[in-house]
């Protein structure tokens, strides 16, 4: 055999298994879902549509969309899903590309950038993408969530504008918790104080001052200074607790706490809070609500 | 003092030195001889054991190769960048296991200092070892030998890259040091001063192409078969 | 003053050891282990669910002494020059970290475990426990060094009179190799895989542009960093958003670059 023919074969078995590939793909397109980022977007779909149409999470509970980078696995998801949501707003930075090229065919849904820009919280060019905080703007980001799944699923029309209904109610008694609950706070303890900053949005709507290490993305870097200023903050408002968040390192926020300890402030970390993500299920936090009304009952027992 | 029986060494396939044998009883200065790539180096290096031989034994008789002999490689073997200064290098020759971590300078100054003016570089010592002379580096090299106070001096090309008169000063050292009841083995590469500088020969070219007294060794026959038709010596 | 203390001592010693591999001519082990020390550091997370700088100390030198030495048979049998070989592994380190990360954040662990701070170091999240760890070896390594300085400038200069001095070649190669890839495994933690080989090297490369005695030349690099590392500091304690790790590798950079500028003003003559 000389070196010509052994070439024709190689190229030929590359060619072969090619093909088989795309025909697995093929198959597999035939169950084809709503595809969701983030745990948030993922709830609105769940409680939305009815169970005849499948929905997936791209990113289980746990991971920092500001840094997650999408695997070959992920990609696929992304091919095989009939419509995508996403909150845009550079939270899911690394795969906004890819997001962003899908678009051209087929269903690709910004959440975040669906909204009235004057509604968002930004710093200079950076937008604030931790809409879902905002009850207000995330009952915006459900009616859109609404909007489209009619669009795609027209069958589907009263299922989903019932439950749209429903989610809805559900958040306006939210908003009532956290307002009833909050409302017994001292002002001067209503500070939230974490490494990134994904509770903006939530301080603006219920009177809470914030202060994080790093900015709205949590790949951002601090500096001493950084640390320092939030070191006056606890000690000048005499905070009780500051808060660690589930997706990113508490190293730093341990670290800020050693300092605070080493002075007569007794400030503790109040607990975890959930901030780009929903709980797992064994957390039993792994709905929108039962994540929300963790976080306010964990900030207003650590700060009350 | 030196049995060496058929030594053999090779790099991967190719082999560098083929069954040497010589017999050298020491006292006197053997020159090793021998055209480019002939294993001069590797032969001196497999008798230190620095290189693993393939074949053959090497047996020192009374003499320690690690305690009584001082080996000088090649001066381009060194870093001569290296932070050091001239007094520094020599003294730091005299840093053994059994007294580094109480290591007194002034202890061995005396010593030092000795060294240092018989080699003629002691108006040198404070000089970094960068800034000397091909000569100047050679005299170093064996300062520092010396100071071991060594039975066996084994020399690499010492003459390599320096002028004649520096040579000629090493030279009468070696000599001296002979005289003395030392005993010198070195790799040599200019054939015409052969006959003046080694009681003994070694020529070797891969194999050993004549062992001897410099009178018996050093003739046409014995050269041709080890330079082949390149050399021209007037003898 | 705890931290100006940390870095300085940790910067002395690796400059001191970086100081070794430059006259070894193998300054690149230095980013080799490193690179290498990034998949220890996962690994220290997996088998012990946390990245508390003892457990990966252990761990992850216990990981990069490993490979060191299938490094070592590597470079005694290859073909491959020794930088060739350094390249490979410094590939191979990086890659297989981020594989193990990649794995992990499929799991949801990836950034809640923090690895990024060791990545590109996180100087503002050492803890007290970790300043006294670098602090502690730091201090020992430098004073082991101090002891043996004249072993190794033997070591360095001539490994055949080392020997036969009666001192043990490979010995000492393994007693530096263990005390640089601690120095690296705690660096991590301030400079990060990207830039710790910068802290070995380029404030010993600054000094040795200065001066070619050990004793002027190891001075020099003590006041520079201890002048770069209070400039960092400086820095970051009045810029928002601005890491000290890498303040510290552009500052010694940029020293060493003004010192190749100003080359007339070495003091190389200094010997008479």
């Amino acid at each position: 055999m000389n070196k010509s023919m052994l070439g024709i074969i190689i190229a030929s078995l590359f060619i072969v298994t090619g093909f088989s590939s795309t025909d697995s793909s093929v198959d597999e397109q035939k169950n084809s879902y709503v595809l969701s980022t983030v745990g948030m977007l993922h709830d609105v779909v769940l409680n939305l549509l009815p169970s005849d149409v499948d929905k997936k999470l791209l990113l289980p509970a746990g991971t920092d969309p500001h840094v997650y980078v999408p695997t070959m696995q992920n990609i696929d998801d992304f091919n095989n899903a009939e419509m995508i949501y996403s909150v845009g707003l550079d939270l899911e930075a690394q795969m906004h590309p890819a997001l962003l090229s899908l678009s051209k065919t087929k269903p690709v849904h910004f959440l975040g950038e669906s909204l009235d820009t004057n509604l968002l919280i930004a710093d200079g060019e950076t937008v604030d993408p931790h809409v879902w905080f905002d009850l207000d703007l995330f009952s915006l980001i459900v009616d859109e969530v609404s909007q489209t799944l009619i669009s795609n699923y027209p069958e589907f029309k009263s299922h989903v504008l019932d439950n749209t209904k429903m989610y809805k109610q559900k958040l306006v008694e939210l908003d009532s918790y956290a307002k009833n609950k909050f409302s017994t706070l001292e002002p001067s303890q209503k500070w939230i104080v974490t490494t990134h900053d994904a509770f903006s949005y939530f301080a603006r709507k219920y009177d809470f001052n914030v202060f994080t290490l790093k900015g709205v993305n949590t790949a951002s870097d601090y500096s001493l200074l950084d640390k320092q200023r939030m070191e006056e903050i606890i000690l000048d408002n005499s905070l009780k607790a500051i808060f660690i968040e589930d997706s990113v390192s508490n190293k730093d926020l341990l670290s800020v706490l050693e300092n605070i300890n080493k002075t007569s402030l007794d400030t503790q970390i109040g607990g975890y809070l959930y901030a780009d993500s929903l709980g797992d299920v064994d957390s039993g936090f792994n709905t929108y609500e039962s994540m929300f009304k963790y976080n306010v009952d964990t900030i207003f027992n650590a700060l009350n | 003092m030196l049995n060496v029986t058929n030594l053999s060494v090779c790099y991967t396939t190719e082999k560098v030195l083929k069954d040497i044998s010589f017999n050298f009883a020491g006292g006197s200065i053997l020159g090793i001889i021998g055209p480019n790539g002939s294993g001069k180096s590797t032969l001196l290096k497999s008798i230190l054991g620095l290189k693993n031989s393939n074949k053959g034994s090497v047996i020192w008789k009374e003499i320690s190769p690690k305690l009584d002999i001082a080996y000088v490689p090649q001066q381009s073997e060194y870093d001569w960048e290296f932070p050091s200064s001239v007094y520094d290098l020599v003294e730091n020759a005299l840093i053994t296991t059994k007294n580094f971590w109480r290591f007194n300078s002034s202890n061995f100054r005396v010593q030092v200092d000795s060294v240092l003016k018989q080699f003629n570089i002691y108006d040198l010592r404070n000089r970094h070892i960068s800034m000397l002379s091909g000569g100047q580096k050679q005299r170093l090299l064996l300062a520092r030998a010396f100071v071991l106070n060594p039975k066996l001096l084994i020399l690499d090309e010492p003459f390599n890259a320096i002028d004649h008169s520096s040579e000629q000063n090493i030279f009468n050292m070696l000599k001296e040091y002979v005289k003395n009841g030392g005993t010198v083995i070195m790799v040599h590469h200019n054939l015409n001063s052969v006959l003046d500088y080694f009681d003994e020969l070694l020529i070797l070219n891969k194999s050993l192409v004549a062992f001897g007294t410099t009178d018996n060794v050093f003739n046409k026959s014995n050269l041709l078969k080890a330079y082949g038709s390149n050399i021209f010596l007037d003898l | 003053m705890m931290l100006f203390i940390t870095i300085f001592l940790l910067s002395f010693a690796l400059c001191c050891l970086g100081g070794v591999f430059y006259y070894e001519q193998k300054s690149l082990i230095t980013d080799v282990y490193s690179h290498v020390a990034f998949p220890g550091v996962v690994l220290a997370y997996v088998l012990f669910n946390s990245l508390d700088l003892y457990l990966v100390l252990f761990v992850t030198t216990t990981f990069v002494l490993l490979i060191d030495l299938i490094k070592n048979k590597l470079l005694r049998i290859t073909k491959f020059t020794t930088d060739s070989i350094f390249a490979f592994f410094i590939a191979f380190g990086f890659s297989l970290g981020t594989l193990l990360i990649n794995i992990l954040q499929n799991h949801g662990v990836s950034t809640k475990a923090g690895f990024s701070d060791f990545l590109f170091g996180n100087i503002s999240a050492l803890s007290s426990n970790d300043s006294v760890l670098i602090i502690s070896i730091s201090s020992f390594i430098l004073c082991l060094l101090y002891l043996y300085r004249r072993v190794i400038k033997n070591y360095l200069f001539d490994q055949i009179l080392f020997s036969q001095l009666g001192f043990n070649v490979y010995f000492t190669q393994r007693i530096l190799s263990v005390c640089t890839v601690v120095l690296c495994v705690l660096s991590l933690k301030v400079a990060g895989v990207v830039l710790t080989t910068g802290l070995f090297l380029i404030p010993f490369a600054t000094a040795n542009l200065f001066y070619n005695k050990i004793k002027h030349l190891f001075v020099f690099a003590l006041l520079l960093i201890s002048l770069v590392t209070f400039a960092s500091i400086f820095i970051s304690l009045n810029f928002s958003g601005l890491s000290t790790g890498p303040i510290l590798i552009v500052l010694y950079f940029v020293v060493y670059l003004l010192s190749e500028l100003f080359k007339f003003l070495r003091f190389k003559n200094i010997y008479g």
